[in-house]
């Protein structure tokens, strides 16, 4: 079984947790870090690795409440490798949750989902 | 090129800039409400964003407000820190001022950039005040499809989300300072 990767929330970046064990994959909070590509660097080796054990299902949870452009660009990237566990055959879904009166989050879920084509399930917050 | 160096064309320019933007945030209903000059790194890129989200929210700025001013102030300290220049003595010449006037929200950067990325910055900035509304949205898209980040971290998002936040309402000017650089002036708009 792969080690699962957490990183705490920081003052501009997101809680992140990805245990396969659980199993758990979620990423919640802000995220406007200084070097964004730096920072999801190591999901993005995380997801490789993980993507070669072929898991059955993979459902990604976001929940996000404010994402700088180059942040935007690098969640799309880490939704882009979900759409490599797809064609391995695993079945991923996406669950996008955001506050009700959140209508940037909510479309910016909906750019993605238009993007990645990925099944995506939007979910208000209680 | 020194430019803490009082006196000189480029501190003098700079000044004459910052000091156009303060006046017309003095008395009344018109405030000066944020004002930072000088060097800006991250951590002053969180302490200054920390500062106004809770100055607008102690003012009653509704929710989906202070959102969209949050975005656009991050969207500009970064872009500063990323492509700002600095002068021969690495001092960062930078202003970031938010000045409200009763319910509208003004924000004002300048940092300093080579002439040769004035010109190239001016064509696009210029290019995307001509859109309107669905083709802003339309080229929003296009750069979020096929966008990479470069190796400066810059997506082509950042100036896209300042017009689009704003509903472009979005001024900018370029001033030379010498043969080398320039004072880039951004100023944006957020009714609160």
């Amino acid at each position: 079984m792969m080690n699962s990767l957490e990183i705490p929330e920081g003052g501009n970046t997101p809680h992140i947790l990805f245990d396969p064990a659980v199993p758990v994959f979620k990423i919640e909070g802000k995220s406007f870090p200084e070097d964004s590509k730096e920072f999801y660097r190591v999901l993005i080796e995380w997801l490789d690795a993980y993507k070669a054990s072929l898991p059955p299902t993979f459902n990604l949870n976001f929940n996000l409440f404010y994402l700088s452009s180059s942040s935007i660009i690098s969640v799309k990237q880490i939704l882009l490798k979900l759409v490599e566990f797809q064609s391995l055959g695993t079945s991923v879904t996406v669950t996008w949750n955001y506050d009700e009166d959140d209508d940037d989050i909510k479309k910016t879920g909906e750019d993605y989902m238009k993007i990645t084509k990925l099944p995506f399930q939007f979910v208000v917050n209680d | 090129m020194d430019l803490n160096k009082s006196g000189s064309v480029e501190e003098t320019i700079f000044t004459a800039k910052v000091n156009g933007i303060r006046s017309l945030y003095s008395g009344g209903d018109k405030k000066a409400v944020v004002v930072h000059i000088g060097e800006l790194d991250q951590d002053k890129v969180n302490s200054i964003s920390n500062l106004v989200e809770t100055q607008m929210e102690n003012f009653g700025v509704s929710k989906s407000a202070v959102k969209k001013i949050f975005n656009i102030v991050i969207e500009t300290l970064q872009n500063i820190c990323l492509h700002g220049e600095k002068d021969n003595n690495g001092y960062q010449m930078t202003y970031f001022i938010i000045g409200r006037i009763n319910n509208e929200f003004n924000i004002h950067s300048g940092n300093i950039i080579t002439n040769q990325q004035a010109e190239r910055l001016n064509r696009r900035l210029n290019s995307i005040k001509s859109l309107n509304d669905t083709d802003l949205k339309k080229q929003y898209m296009d750069v979020l499809s096929n966008g990479e980040l470069s190796s400066k971290g810059g997506a082509g998002l950042g100036f896209l989300t300042i017009a689009l936040k704003s509903n472009n309402n979005m001024d900018f000017e370029f001033q030379m300072l010498n043969k080398e650089y320039s004072l880039f002036s951004l100023h944006s708009k957020v009714q609160g």
